[in-house]
């Protein structure tokens, strides 16, 4: 039942579950890595927004001047080719978010949180192709 | 008893984005004031033409009489209050605690009449795909209905569509010179918006 195995493929992650397991880190409006949630949290107008580590695509850093960027690139439709992606293709009217780019002249920690994403996105990654593994 | 104000400290105005002014807060029958806890906090909020705040006091004052709304949220700071008022103007002021909620709400019902401190209960799943709104200002991405975050419209220096259902969004950067230190800022967003026309096929995703 195609239904189904698409409600399954969106309720397959989730961030938090209640706003008491946000990490304590939030309250400084910076970027966030939590390991633990599989998420990274950015800070919008003075909310703490979290991305589940499934939803990013990929990373990219540009340095400019004094500032670093870091821009966020998450699935979205439309995108790569021969890619079978898991979208949530239940709503077609949805809105994506497609990206987000955030600087900050904090360079060191750019760079740390750079690095972090990047991990968690890799061991995501693996994880996700030995449990197809596992499936078949 | 019923005339004793209520107040919060170390309450942050925030209605200007990345601004760091810590005050206190005092709920009473009148209204709403925040102000400025130090010189430096009055310097934080100079010269925005926040409405009802007094450059020269450090003071925000709201009139009980243009409430219209008041709502308690989830924010980075702990929670946040945003208190909109009849003319469409909203205030935020975030930094309290969990355990605020009750006083507040109390506050809230006994000297605003016919103003209850409503819950705007925030998603916080980790998706990116939802649904656009516009909520007065602010543009609000949803999804399943909750708020996800809020992009205020007066923070937006431009707009583009970027591509075939592609949409970005640029956002002002803070103000020069102000004094800050390192802050992540977002810049910019994009929105995949599917288009009006073709709803029903799947993009381009090979076979099935």
């Amino acid at each position: 039942n195609k239904g189904n195995s698409e409600e399954q493929t969106i309720k397959k992650f989730e961030s938090y579950k209640r706003e008491t397991a946000l990490p304590k880190e939030v309250s400084n409006c910076r970027i966030y890595v939590d390991n633990r949630a599989d998420s990274i949290i950015l800070p919008v107008y003075g909310m703490a927004v979290p991305f589940h580590i499934s939803t990013l695509k990929n990373i990219s850093k540009s340095d400019e001047g004094e500032y670093v960027y870091l821009r966020f690139n998450f699935n979205s439709p439309g995108q790569g080719v021969g890619k079978k992606d898991s979208l949530p293709i239940s709503d077609p009217n949805a809105t994506f978010m497609r990206s987000v780019t955030i600087r900050s002249s904090d360079i060191l920690r750019m760079n740390e949180m750079y690095t972090s994403i990047q991990n968690l996105k890799k061991d995501q990654a693996k994880r996700e192709t030995e449990k197809a593994q596992l499936a078949d | 008893m019923s005339d004793a104000k209520v107040q919060f400290n170390e309450i942050f105005l925030t209605d200007v984005p990345y601004i760091v002014a810590r005050g206190q807060i005092r709920l009473g029958k009148s209204g709403i004031g925040w102000k400025a806890a130090s010189d430096a906090d009055m310097a934080a909020a100079m010269g925005y033409g926040i409405p009802g705040y007094s450059d020269e006091k450090g003071m925000l004052a709201i009139q009980s009489a243009d409430i219209r709304r008041i709502q308690w949220q989830r924010v980075a700071k702990g929670f946040g209050i945003r208190i909109w008022l009849k003319d469409g103007t909203l205030h935020k002021l975030d930094g309290f605690d969990r355990d605020d909620y009750d006083s507040m709400k109390d506050a809230v019902k006994r000297f605003y009449k016919g103003i209850t401190l409503e819950n705007r209960d925030v998603s916080l799943k980790g998706w990116n795909w939802g649904k656009t709104d516009f909520e007065g200002q602010n543009l609000t991405f949803k999804v399943e209905n909750k708020p996800m975050f809020d992009i205020p419209m007066n923070q937006v220096s431009n707009t583009n569509l970027a591509g075939k259902n592609e949409v970005s969004i640029e956002l002002q950067p803070t103000r020069p010179g102000t004094k800050r230190k390192a802050i992540d800022e977002m810049v910019e967003v994009r929105f995949y918006v599917p288009g009006t026309t073709t709803t029903t096929k799947k993009p381009s995703d090979g076979e099935d």
